[in-house]
């Protein structure tokens, strides 16, 4: 059995791996130390994480400084990486 | 070459990311969720019908119990007493009943009696007549005396009178007959009185109305109950329910009859399939009330208002039962109007 404390973001891994073969979808709330977080908050730091590594991916590569309006990238970049996790958790995507 | 990526990529993510968020809100227009919501079952208070000292308590607080089973016994001593009270009653008034039909026969003989006196009264004036008849004719010609004639006709009217009486008696024999009426009823109000105390005695054994659990019993054996004081509550356990509380926004993309997918917290890798039953249509204002004929408003309202919620109902199917529990938080995502088997990302 996982810990308690790494339950989600191992939830949140495997429901990655299994995207696209598990219709059904993940509860819209996930207990944590015994209160119910809303899974958009959990999928939005996910989200922004992904973006975080995009942008150090993309600074190695030095496409960084061509990008148009980077922190809006980011900004967006963030926001549909959360939207993505959150689609694959409650099984839209 | 990397100015020219760089452009690509940034546009790139521009586009997708309102792809994005269109398929996003569209996913939750087409399937609205509520992470407020209960797990909810009927709960019935359990009370005796009749007051009385509970003798024994027959199930242990949280138990399951089938529908007929025995819950507690109110002592029955009194009422068997009662009830054999009322059956000696019964008794004395079929003993009553049993009296007046022979009393009738009486009366209905000494009635035919009458009747029998008429006819002879009537044989005796018939005979008088013909006498008197016989006589009349004889006494112009000097064959019986004048006194001989007025005899026959005394005793003629004589009979005449007789059968007056006659007639009178036998009427008023047949009058005195009486009816069984008054003692039937008594025997009827007797009856009803027993099966009363019957029905008494029977619910001093307090039987559980449907399967369910028992839940809220902290009293022992011994407590003085008296008729409708709750002992303890029963949860019907066939009917279990989610309420979840939905905004009035998302209200028009729920229909009853809709598939819904309820996810109890106590284990949310078990969801739960449902079915909308109902949708409530009200709830209790809290910025106007009305007091004595007269809205009360309140002068500071707010310029951004909070949608109001009602309460969506969701029959269960199968439950789990060991996640079942009267109050347990639950979240409730509703899949459209299609079959359980949907998605619900068809819109």
């Amino acid at each position: 059995m996982l810990p308690r404390a790494i339950r989600p973001a191992a939830a949140i891994a495997g429901a990655l791996t299994l995207a696209g073969c598990s219709a059904a979808g993940g509860p819209p709330s996930i207990p944590i130390f015994g209160s119910f977080f809303p899974a958009w908050i959990i999928c939005a730091v996910g989200g922004i994480v992904v973006a975080v590594i995009i942008r150090a991916l993309l600074i190695a590569l030095r496409i960084d400084e061509h990008l148009p309006a980077p922190p809006l990238v980011y900004l967006c970049l963030a926001i549909s990486g959360g939207i993505g996790f959150w689609m694959i958790w409650s099984g839209v995507a | 070459m990397r100015a020219i990526l760089g452009k690509a990529i940034g546009y790139a993510v521009f586009i997708g990311t309102a792809v994005m968020i269109y398929l996003a809100w569209s996913a939750g227009l087409a399937s609205p969720r509520s992470d407020v919501a209960e797990i909810e079952a009927p709960v019935i208070q359990i009370s005796s019908t009749v007051p009385g000292r509970i003798i024994s308590i027959a199930v242990t607080n949280n138990d399951a119990v089938k529908a007929g089973d025995i819950l507690f016994q109110i002592d029955p001593e009194p009422y068997r007493l009662r009830l054999e009270q009322a059956q000696a009653e019964l008794r004395a008034t079929q003993s009553e009943l049993a009296q007046g039909e022979r009393n009738i026969a009486t009366e209905q003989s000494n009635a035919d009696v009458a009747q029998k006196q008429i006819e002879r009264a009537q044989f005796n004036a018939d005979l008088a007549r013909q006498t008197l008849e016989r006589l009349e004719p004889l006494l112009d010609r000097g064959f019986v005396t004048a006194q001989q004639v007025d005899q026959a006709r005394t005793t003629y009217n004589d009979s005449l009178v007789s059968l007056d009486q006659a007639l009178q008696q036998s009427q008023g024999a047949s009058q005195v007959i009486g009816t069984l009426d008054t003692r039937q009823a008594q025997v009827d109000t007797a009856t009803a009185t027993v099966a009363l105390a019957q029905r008494d005695l029977d619910n001093t054994t307090v039987r559980a109305p449907f399967d369910g659990i028992v839940t809220g019993l902290t009293m022992p054996a011994g407590q003085y109950v008296i008729t409708g004081q709750t002992v303890f509550a029963m949860i019907d356990t066939s009917q279990w329910e989610a309420v979840a509380f939905f905004r009035e926004t998302e209200l028009p993309n729920i229909a009853v009859g809709d598939a819904a997918e309820v996810f109890v917290m106590a284990n949310t890798r078990v969801p739960v399939r449902g079915t909308v039953s109902a949708i409530g249509w009200g709830v209790r204002s809290a910025d106007a009330a009305t007091i004595l004929g007269l809205p009360i408003v309140s002068n500071s309202l707010n310029w951004v208002k909070v949608a109001k919620r009602f309460p969506v109902y969701v029959e269960l199917h199968e439950p789990p039962t060991d996640l079942m529990r009267v109050g347990a938080s639950a979240v409730v995502v509703i899949q459209g109007a299609a079959d359980a088997d949907d998605d619900g990302d068809a819109h």
